[in-house]
């Protein structure tokens, strides 16, 4: 998937705003990113979170 | 083959030009050449094709087999006299009370007889009764036909047992193939009347609700669980079983549900084929088309974990997905101590969509039993028929789930009202919107939605073994937890006052 830089926001619809959001969708570091965070996220509140299952 | 009958030679419609006389005894003799050599083509033409239609007859077996339609013939079996009226009289006597007499049954096995709550039940009647199809209705010798009720219960039992048609001939009196009909008409009926309302894309003003209860139970950012399950289709064509057959080697259609922690189904894709797996299924998702698309899911719902801030909401998945950021599983093999626990509590949320087909296999048993629909269309207007009514039952039901009144009781608390657990009024989670949680409920993702707890035994390709966390979900509201026989949180029913049950139409004479 080709990077895509351009200066302001595609109109919905065109074929550049397709391939933006595709690339975003398919972004497979902002996924490890996110499911990272959500790890230190729930670390940080481990006690509060698990409390209902434990 | 008999006798060949005499050709008979018609007329010329035209008359002949008028022949000079010096020719006449030569044409006639030509004529009468023409004339037998006519009647020699004529014979043999008759000849072949009696004798081909008469073995096409008998290669077809055409002289034995019925007419498809013979109408009003001598001989014609008549109809049953199953006396509608009497039948009418028992649901009435049963469930709605007859005569100024008490109902024989209660609130909880009239669910448990409809799989629905009285309240849902009377809506569906009360919209469907003067349909063309329901009313009641005269036949050509002016006898009065089945009552609009009468059709109602029939079709009702056979989404809630997946009972054959004919079962319920003994009670509600009518015969197979009107129950047939009923069945086929309530499922038309459900779809186009409900579709719109009960299952659909989730609005702003719910994709917020939804996320920030999701943020109570540690996950920001989620809207909703999404899966695949299976249901086995009997009435399977040969030539399609090996396009069906799905990997425990039953042939099978896949239902693909997007559902919330409310167990609400807000997204439901059917008719894939057993033999597809979870990412071949998703690729002939629409909505997967529309998140490529980028048109799903909004980007205006911005959250933070972490100190950092996303606009791309997500959905849990199990690990069979696409690493993309819209669809979050959990680590295939944790390593730390924190991979752990957060994939015991992605675990744990996500099991919501793993409870959504245990209450909807336990509650209408014709998921729960192989298909006898000759067709995929009419099974997927079967799924999506029982899947609304579950979200209608949701609908009236979600402000009585325990997680929902903690919730509720905890936000009051808070603000000072200082009502009870019991101010089910003050809830604000009815209407299809689940009230935001403002306190750090994380108790909402043990709970039961519907009263029925995990998995609900074998229903047909849910692996239990994906429930992940073995986590136990909390029975509510006194039902009995995932009874197989056990529609879903019963005992929220009965007391929930407010309900204007609908006036049925009088019986005559009585």
């Amino acid at each position: 998937m080709p990077d895509v830089h351009i200066g302001m926001d595609p109109p919905p619809g065109s074929f550049l705003f397709f391939l933006q959001a595709r690339a975003a969708f398919t972004d497979n570091d902002e996924f490890v990113t996110l499911r990272d965070d959500l790890a230190e996220h729930v670390y940080g509140k481990r006690g509060e979170y698990l409390a209902p299952y434990l | 083959m008999g006798p060949i009958p005499p050709f008979r030679r018609y007329a010329a419609a035209s008359p002949s030009p008028p022949s000079t006389p010096n020719s006449a005894s030569d044409e006639e003799a030509n004529a009468d050449e023409n004339a037998s050599a006519d009647e020699t083509v004529a014979a043999v033409l008759v000849a072949r094709s009696v004798a081909v239609s008469t073995a096409l007859r008998a290669r077809i077996g055409g002289a034995h087999l019925p007419r498809a339609y013979v109408g009003s013939v001598p001989g014609r079996r008549a109809n049953r006299d199953r006396d509608f009226e009497g039948g009418m009289r028992r649901i009435m006597a049963d469930f709605l009370g007859l005569d100024g007499n008490e109902p024989v049954y209660d609130e909880a096995t009239f669910e448990r007889r409809f799989r629905v709550p009285r309240v849902v039940f009377e809506r569906i009647f009360a919209d469907i009764k003067d349909g063309p199809f329901w009313r009641q209705t005269f036949n050509a010798t002016g006898r009065p036909q089945a009552y609009a009720l009468q059709k109602l219960v029939a079709a009702f039992r056979v989404l809630a047992f997946g009972e054959t048609y004919d079962r319920a001939d003994e009670y509600v009196r009518l015969s197979k193939a009107t129950i047939e009909i009923c069945v086929k008409k309530l499922l038309d009926f459900l779809n186009t009347r409900y579709q719109p309302e009960y299952l659909r894309q989730p609005t702003k003003t719910e994709l917020t609700a939804i996320m920030e209860r999701s943020a109570a139970r540690s996950l920001p950012g989620c809207i909703g669980s999404l899966d695949c399950s299976h249901w086995e289709w009997r009435g399977c064509p040969k030539a399609l079983a090996g396009q069906y057959m799905s990997r425990k080697k039953r042939r099978t259609i896949v239902l693909e549900t997007i559902c919330d922690h409310d167990l609400y189904i807000h997204n439901l894709f059917v008719g894939a084929p057993g033999s597809h797996n979870d990412l071949n299924v998703l690729g002939q998702y629409p909505l997967y088309m529309d998140m490529m698309d980028g048109t799903w899911p909004p980007k205006d719902l911005p959250y933070t974990v972490n100190g950092r801030t996303r606009t791309m909401p997500y959905y849990l998945t199990d690990k069979a997905y696409h690493k993309y950021p819209v669809f979050l599983s959990c680590y295939a093999k944790p390593a730390t101590r924190k991979q752990r626990i957060f994939n015991r509590l992605q675990e744990a949320v996500r099991k919501d969509v793993e409870r959504l087909y245990g209450v909807l296999t336990s509650r209408f048993h014709m998921l729960l039993r192989p298909s006898r629909f000759t067709t995929v269309p009419q099974m997927i207007k079967a799924v999506k028929a029982m899947a609304i009514l579950h979200n209608m039952i949701v609908s009236e039901r979600r402000g009585y789930f325990l997680c929902n009144r903690r919730v509720s009781a905890a936000a009051m608390a808070r603000d000072g009202g200082g009502r009870s657990d019991d101010g089910m009024e003050s809830g604000g989670v009815g209407g299809g919107v689940a009230s935001p949680p403002t306190l750090g409920s994380a108790a909402a993702g043990g709970d039961d939605a519907a009263g029925c707890g995990g998995g609900g035994g074998d229903h047909g390709g849910i692996g239990s073994d994906e429930v992940g966390g073995g986590v136990a979900a909390t029975p509510t509201l006194g039902s009995a937890a995932a009874g197989g026989d056990d529609p879903v949180g019963r005992g929220g029913c009965a007391g929930h006052g407010g309900v204007v049950h609908t006036q049925l139409e009088p019986l005559p004479g009585g």
